[in-house]
């Protein structure tokens, strides 16, 4: 294609004038927009995907047990890194630690033969549908940097999320429920906490809402004990009314009737949000489909499944934070912490994939699994590893996406991603591009600069979809 | 313009084949999908040609060398070539100089090596399609280089400050120089300005404008009367106006008190800069002083508090405790602290050239390097004291004395310590990369100024890990002994001096930094923007500083730096008007915006600084226009709105939302608990202190503040946004903070009107809260609001959880899931001995082994002292349905069975007495059905220990502090205690009268508890302990009433916006 002309000059040229064409420029926050911040607008691109539910498993699950098998590990155990391998700096200083070997039993899977452990026994059943990207680097070494990496681009804080990006960029479809909503496992903070799902220099309107997933699933959602079940409604029509008479007289500031609307948005979401996360509808085999069956994988199967009631819901982006507070942090006993977060998890993501599928919600659905870095194949303390964010896999299903498929790779340990590299820049440039949007045209103009999600370094992997 | 293409003479059919699917694609025809991301000449230009000529040619062809007299950094320079001709001729590569000399054919460029196929292919294409290069709003991009056009030569902001005369004018209407110059444009656009605001509006939005806070009620009444100039300067005097502003400062350097990584690291020093900012104000500290003191307080009064504390500034970076990549933090500090100095000073955002030269701006990538350079030397500090000299000194000499005296117990402590020390510091070191531990391995006096840096953040790390020293059981035993002993002999050590979080220089030598960090690269010193200040700073070092921060403050502080004055003076009216004379307060480039009135904007920078840089000057100038007292409300608004819409020619006053603080604080004003203490260390969120003062951690903001577009403490924030989320309703709704505030505000109203007159109450509350009464209208909405409030409250009140015992008159409160949760005392916390006896029935028990708690005074850990009476559940040790005594006292937990079995669903009398003896304690349990002539069941039983029964929490009915899974579920009623053990026929005779509230103040009770008076159920006799009956309806019905109506006043846009 020639890159010397664009778009928009190409259809000018040929006279075909769109409606949905000038977004860049609405995007570029100066030309006023008239509409709502949030309604919903026109990709840049026609594509299959329409919402994201990203899998956070926070805390940096070893790639080099899971997805990406590295027989001179084995080979090599026990040795220090031999010097043809740039020595990466570590969080704990482990670059000497002697090598260590996976136990894992590594078998091919499903008719792409992609590469799984049995560490994944579900998630093997599912490898057709995903895009297992090997390639995988950020710079974040330790998990505030990394967390704030992976949702922000930037190991430093102070930069819009990447659901607040998409959010910014596609607005939202559905007006009685956030377009960004995120969930945890555990009541421990995700690190770095809410600045995770925030808007950094971005307005708050595309910020991330957490839900909880048992009782209200919004603070302040539901009407105070103290009141009586009427006292709402007489306390919003006095509201109505004194703003409605200020505002009457104040046409000019058109912020007024924002505000008006916003009440009536916050009061629906009483009704709507609750029925969202409400499972008495869902059946038995579709909750234990989810395990929601057994303890180890109730608590997180319920995410996944409420993932899947969101989109359907027209939620924009799902963030589902998995060991939240880094428990997949494993600088000693990996085997003991990953037997189990493999486990608490495993079913409860196929569980989620077959559901998407099973409904034809996996082409507009794009689901992400990953962590914030992985691991080293150096040891720390004999039987765990370091962080390794310069190496590592994440993977990626529906929304368009080519599964069977393996992208890039690592070199022979798993250290050093070598072949298609894709920094977190590349990954969110690629997720928006998945999402329709040009990340180059989602401009954000703050004191001066023209600011983009990848901060002009990023470059979408197009070659995902096949 | 470029001509479009001419890549359908290189491949015809591809081209035209990707232009159909590219205009398909963007129609969203169903069939096809486009799957190359839209490229387009800025962004080919971006990524394959800017890299290349920046990196490959115009080292030798650019600002510093023009080889063969050819610049290659320019599309101008590109055309007209060098000494040999045109280096490209657009559309046409095969006639290009340049890429013959890329192809090696002529000349042979860049001489150290030629360039990769595909970057020669990208070359190629560009000249071939024209050498299109990027423009923003018509303007070419820079590429790099000093060779500034005239156009950038000339851009308005870098022009001198020029002197003014106010326009001549006859008009009436102007008060001061302000007007006439808005009054000029004005007429000139055949405009007039709205009328002046009247009193009450203007009183209220200046109060707001100086303090932050709304006017008081009183002096609302006297609005008619007002005086504007007399009030600014009574409110410039406040102390509350330094408090707003430091607020907008502090947003602006992004201020907060954690360090904002993982640990987020609480620093609890830091707000001594932020009462220096809000002292600044205060005292009208010149704002050259001001800046001055912050980028370099060190080094121009390194005596005085102030100075040091004022440093903070530079310290308001991000930071990670347990980073080991040093160089790359380091580097990250030094970014930061040059951003937030551009951001913040000169309104101009330099970071875009941390990698580039500023596409937009002429500010190059060197002048990056050079205000980098300024910091170059700088180390942040923690140790020195917040303390003038002589204090300093009288505390250096004080410990020197102490240390004499402690002498050799001293050094005994430090060698006993000394190889614990050794080992944590040396785990600690060895976690970070080969050549920082080189470093560290380097005596103190052989590192280099970087290396002092890089070791500075090693040894924080150090000290984190010495902190964490463990000793074995014998040292510490020794330690502790040499902490006494030393004690005694040299008494304590001198309280140590509250430290500063400051700065200081690690060389006296000025600091050369290469561009771009790269070697190969020019080396630069300190220097501010090129295009004003073609020269490096002249140095002029202080003692072990370099003096390089004191250059950058004067550079920036002269009267000749054209920005200074005017971003300080439009951040001041942006304040004041909601947008500034530039719209965009920290950027005064070519991407912000241009001054609606450039004469105004110098006017106000020249006399701002003709008046000793003074802040106030500002303030008065701006309030006492006619300018900011016009009114929000226009005659021809209709009109006048369609050719002025932005009202960018100030044609009327913009209605605007109060910030997340001013609602705060207004709320708790209205309240009348806003408490006047100014300053100190941050408070936590639930505080009724100003906003201000909160703590604020950057990865825990304060939830309302946040939901109302509050700062984050990450980003420097010039200007608020005002946003509306369902987050900030439902927060203002139903948070329990803002719910507080409106029934302190009704109950201050109740007290204050001492009226039970809706009419009288309902016209206070819109008085307090917005400042005017109420219209017909509203009034009969309001009182009609209290009065379904009213009625539901009665209503409420009568379906409450209470029941009657059948073989008992009266009520009974009904406590657990169909009642009330557990209502407590706030002070009531009984030690043995005492006596606790109470009518009770229990509904269920647990089927764990949780304990059905009757009254209890403990937080449910078993290493607080404390005690519970209860009734055992199903899977108990001690048997289900037992009445049992947990005790907790300096003896620890103890579980004391009475094996007495209460039957389920049937009413008791009980009665507990707990004794403490001699060697050990006594409870003593009394149970009998509450029918007729029934038995008394007793049991005695000893425990180990009675002492200090009492912990910090007082009374619970029904349940125990800090757990929910310990609820009685059933009912209580006549509750009682006693401060001493009632003997048997006590409490026989009790038992006898069931308890009776006749019966009781004979025998002296400690609080008694009946609930019988359905309006005040937790009344106490004596009333020195009611209970706290959380979920029922508290207050009256007229209380009630009033809250809702407060509340939804806290919520109303008149509220929250002012005309």
């Amino acid at each position: 294609m020639n890159p010397y002309t664009s778009r928009r000059q190409m259809l000018s040229a040929a006279g075909a004038g769109f409606g949905a064409l000038p977004l860049a420029a609405l995007l570029a926050g100066e030309s006023g927009r008239s509409e709502s911040p949030t309604a919903a607008r026109t990709p840049h691109r026609r594509t299959k995907a329409l919402s994201v539910i990203f899998l956070f498993m926070e805390g940096g699950p070893s790639h080099i047990d899971l997805f990406d098998p590295k027989p001179l590990l084995r080979k090599l155990a026990g040795q220090s890194l031999p010097d043809s391998f740039d020595k990466p700096v570590t969080a704990m200083g482990e670059v000497n630690s002697p090598l260590l070997a996976d136990q894992r039993k590594w078998r091919q899977h499903g008719e792409s033969g992609l590469w799984v452990s049995d560490w994944l026994p579900h998630t093997a059943r599912c490898m057709d549908d995903l895009a297992v990207i090997r390639s995988c680097w950020s710079n974040g070494i330790n998990h505030a940097g990394g967390v704030c990496s992976m949702n922000t681009g930037s190991p430093i804080a102070g930069r819009p999320s990447l659901g607040a990006w998409v959010n910014y960029g596609l607005g939202s479809v559905n007006d009685n429920l956030p377009a960004f909503v995120v969930m945890q496992d555990t009541s421990s903070q995700v690190v770095n906490g809410a600045r995770n799902w925030g808007t950094g220099f971005m307005p708050a309107v595309y910020q991330g809402t957490r839900f909880n997933t048992s009782g209200t699933p919004i603070s302040n959602l539901s009407r105070p004990e103290q009141e009586d079940s009427n006292a709402q409604n007489r306390k919003l029509k006095l509201l109505d009314t004194l703003n409605a008479r200020h505002a009457s007289s104040r046409q000019q500031q058109s912020e007024l009737e924002a505000r008006i609307a916003g009440y009536e948005l916050a009061f629906r979401m009483q009704s709507s949000a609750p029925e969202a996360v409400d499972l008495a509808a869902e059946t038995a085999t579709t909750q234990s489909l989810y395990g929601m069956d057994a303890k180890t994988t109730r608590t997180f199967g319920r995410q996944c499944l409420l993932a899947r009631r969101l989109v359907e819901r027209g939620v924009r982006f799902v963030q589902l934070y998995h060991g939240a507070g880094s428990k997949w942090d494993s600088h000693a006993g990996i085997e003991k912490n990953h037997s189990y977060l493999c486990a608490q998890t495993d079913k409860c993501v196929a569980g989620l994939l077959q559901d998407l599928k099973q409904r034809g919600l996996l082409d507009t659905t794009l689901v992400i699994w990953g962590g914030e870095f992985g691991r080293t194949p150096m040891s720390e303390k004999g039987d765990g590893r370091d962080h390794n964010p310069t190496g590592f896999t994440m993977w990626m299903a529906g929304g368009g996406v080519a599964g069977g498929r393996t992208i890039g790779s690592t070199d022979e340990l798993g250290l050093h991603a070598v072949e298609d590299r894709l920094h977190v820049h590349d990954l969110h440039s690629t997720i928006m591009w998945l999402m329709g949007l040009n990340h180059r045209e989602v401009v954000y103009y703050d004191k001066g600069r023209p600011e983009r999600i990848d901060q002009n370094e990023g470059t979408p992997y197009t070659k995902i979809v096949g | 313009m470029p001509p479009t293409s001419r890549l359908s003479q290189l491949c015809p059919v591809r081209a035209f084949a990707l232009l159909l699917i590219a205009l398909l694609s963007t129609a969203f025809a169903p069939s096809i999908t486009a799957d190359q991301p839209p490229v387009d000449d800025d962004q080919h230009f971006e990524t394959h040609i800017r890299p290349l000529l920046h990196t490959r040619c115009v080292r030798c062809h650019g600002e510093n060398q023009q080889k063969g007299g050819l610049r290659l950094d320019t599309r101008e320079a590109i055309l007209k070539g060098g000494d040999s001709g045109p280096a490209a001729v657009p559309g046409q590569a095969a006639n290009s100089l340049l890429m013959e000399a890329v192809r090696y054919e002529s000349w042979e460029m860049p001489p150290d090596g030629q360039l990769k196929d595909h970057r020669i292919e990208h070359l190629e294409l560009w000249i071939a399609s024209g050498m299109p290069w990027p423009t923003h709003n018509g303007k070419s991009v820079r590429l790099s280089g000093a060779a500034f056009s005239e156009e950038e030569k000339t851009f308005w902001s870098l022009q001198p400050v020029t002197q003014y005369t106010p326009p001549q004018t006859d008009s009436d209407w102007v008060r001061n120089p302000i007007d006439q110059f808005v009054l000029r444009r004005l007429t000139a656009a055949g405009l007039e300005p709205a009328p002046r605001a009247d009193n009450r509006v203007l009183l209220r939005r200046l109060h707001f404008a100086l303090t932050g806070l709304p006017p008081a009620p009183a002096s609302l009444k006297k609005a008619e009367q007002l005086d504007i100039r007399a009030t600014v300067d009574r409110l410039l005097d406040d102390p509350r106006y330094g408090e707003h502003w430091a607020r907008h400062w502090l947003d602006i350097v992004r201020y907060a008190e954690s360090d904002g990584f993982r640990a987020d690291g609480y620093r609890p020093h830091a707000w001594r800069y932020r009462d220096y900012v809000v002292r600044a104000f205060n005292d009208d500290k010149p704002y050259d002083v001001f800046v001055t003191e912050q980028l370099a307080g060190d080094e121009v009064a390194p005596d005085r508090r102030d100075a040091l504390i004022a440093t903070g500034f530079l310290r308001t970076f991000l930071y990670e405790y347990n980073q080991r990549d040093a160089r790359t933090q380091w580097q990250d500090i030094l970014n930061q602290v040059t951003d937030i100095t551009g951001d913040a000073f000169l309104g101009m955002s330099v970071s875009c050239a941390r990698c580039h030269d500023h596409k937009f701006d002429p500010i190059l990538q060197e002048d990056y390097y050079r205000l980098r350079a300024s910091f170059g030397t700088m180390l942040p500090r923690d140790d020195v004291p917040a303390a003038d000299l002589a204090e300093r000194q009288r505390y250096e000499r004080q410990l020197q004395q102490w240390q004499q005296k402690a002498g050799l117990l001293h050094e005994q402590l430090e060698q006993l310590k000394g190889p614990y020390l050794k080992k944590q510091a040396q785990a600690a070191i060895e976690r970070f990369p080969a050549d920082v531990q080189h470093i560290m391995a380097k005596a103190n006096g052989e590192r280099g100024p970087l290396e002092q840096q890089l070791a500075d953040l090693v040894q924080r790390q150090v000290l984190f890990e010495q902190d964490r020293a463990k000793y074995s059981p014998a040292d510490k035993a020794e330690i502790e002994r040499l902490e006494r002993e030393i004690e005694l002999l040299a008494g304590r050590p001198p309280a140590p001096l509250p430290p500063a979080l400051t700065v200081a220089d690690v060389s006296a030598q000025p600091f050369a930094l290469h561009i771009g960090q790269n070697a190969s690269r020019k080396a630069v010193t300190a220097g501010g923007f090129s295009i004003l200040q073609p020269d490096v700073f002249a140095l002029q070092p202080r003692g072990t500083s370099s003096g390089q921060r004191t250059a950058l403050a004067k550079w920036i502080t002269s009267v000749d730096n054209p920005l200074t004055a005017r971003v300080i003076v439009n951040r001041v009216w942006q304040q004041h008007f909601g947008t500034g004379l530039v719209n965009t307060a920290s950027d005064f480039g070519h991407l912000g915006g241009r001054p609606t009135h450039p004469e105004l904007l110098d006017w106000l920078a020249c006399e701002f600084m003709a008046h000793n840089w003074s802040i106030k000057w500002l303030q008065r100038i701006i309030l006492n226009s006619a300018t900011w007292q016009m009114s929000a409300f226009h005659h021809r608004e209709h009109t006048v709105e369609h050719s002025d819409p932005g009202n960018a020619l100030r044609w009327r006053f913009d209605i605007r939302r109060l910030s997340a603080e001013q609602i705060r604080d207004a709320m708790l004003v209205c309240s009348g608990e806003l408490r006047s203490e100014i300053g100190g260390p941050s408070v936590a969120h639930d505080s009724l202190r100003r906003s201000l003062y909160l703590k604020m951690l950057r990865n825990k903001p304060e939830p309302l503040l946040s939901s109302l577009d509050g700062v984050d403490g990450l980003n420097s924030v010039p200007q608020r946004a005002t946003t509306t989320t369902p987050t900030q309703a439902l927060n203002l709704m139903n948070g329990a903070w803002v719910r507080a505030r409106a029934n302190a505000m009704a109950q201050r109203l109740l007290e204050e009107t001492n009226s039970q007159d809706n009419v009288i109450l309902a016209s206070a509350a819109f008085q307090l809260a917005l400042g005017r009464g109420p219209d017909s209208d509203e009034l009969a909405a309001a009182t009609r609001l209290m009065a379904d409030s009213e009625s539901a409250w009665e209503k409420r009140l009568h379906e409450r959880p209470f029941a009657q015992f059948t073989e008992h008159t009266g009520t009974a409160l009904r406590i657990g899931e169909h009642g009330v949760a557990p209502p407590a005392t706030e002070e009531l916390k009984p030690a043995a001995p005492f006596t606790f006896a109470a009518i009770f029935q229990l509904d269920s028990l647990y089927p764990s082994a949780s304990v059905r708690t009757l009254v209890s005074a403990w937080d449910n850990s078993k290493s607080s002292h404390g005690w519970s009476i209860g009734v055992t559940s199903e899977k108990s040790a001690y048997q289900p349905r037992n009445l049992i005594l947990q005790p907790i006292g300096t003896g620890g937990y103890e579980v004391v069975a009475s094996n007495l079995r209460p039957e389920l669903k049937t009413p008791w009398l009980v009665a507990v007495t707990v004794d403490q003896q001699k060697n050990g304690g006594q409870a003593t349990f009394y149970l009998q059905p509450l029918s007729e002539n029934a038995r008394l069941q007793t049991a005695v039983v000893p425990f180990q220990s009675a002492e200090q029964l009492n912990g910090k929490l007082p009374v619970k009915l029904g349940g125990r502090w800090k757990s929910d899974g310990h609820n009685w579920d059933g009912l209580v009623d006549q509750a009682v205690f006693f401060d001493r053990c009632l003997k048997q026929q006590d409490v026989e005779r009790l038992f006898a009268a069931r308890l009776s509230a006749d019966s009781i103040p004979a025998f002296d009770p400690l609080a008694f508890w009946s609930f019988d008076d359905r309006r005040q159920p937790g009344r106490s006799v004596p009333s020195d302990h009611p209970l706290t009956i959380a979920t029922s309806v508290g207050g009256s019905a007229q209380q009630s009433g009033l809250s809702e109506l407060c509340h939804v006043l806290l919520n109303c846009n008149e509220f929250v916006y002012i005309d």
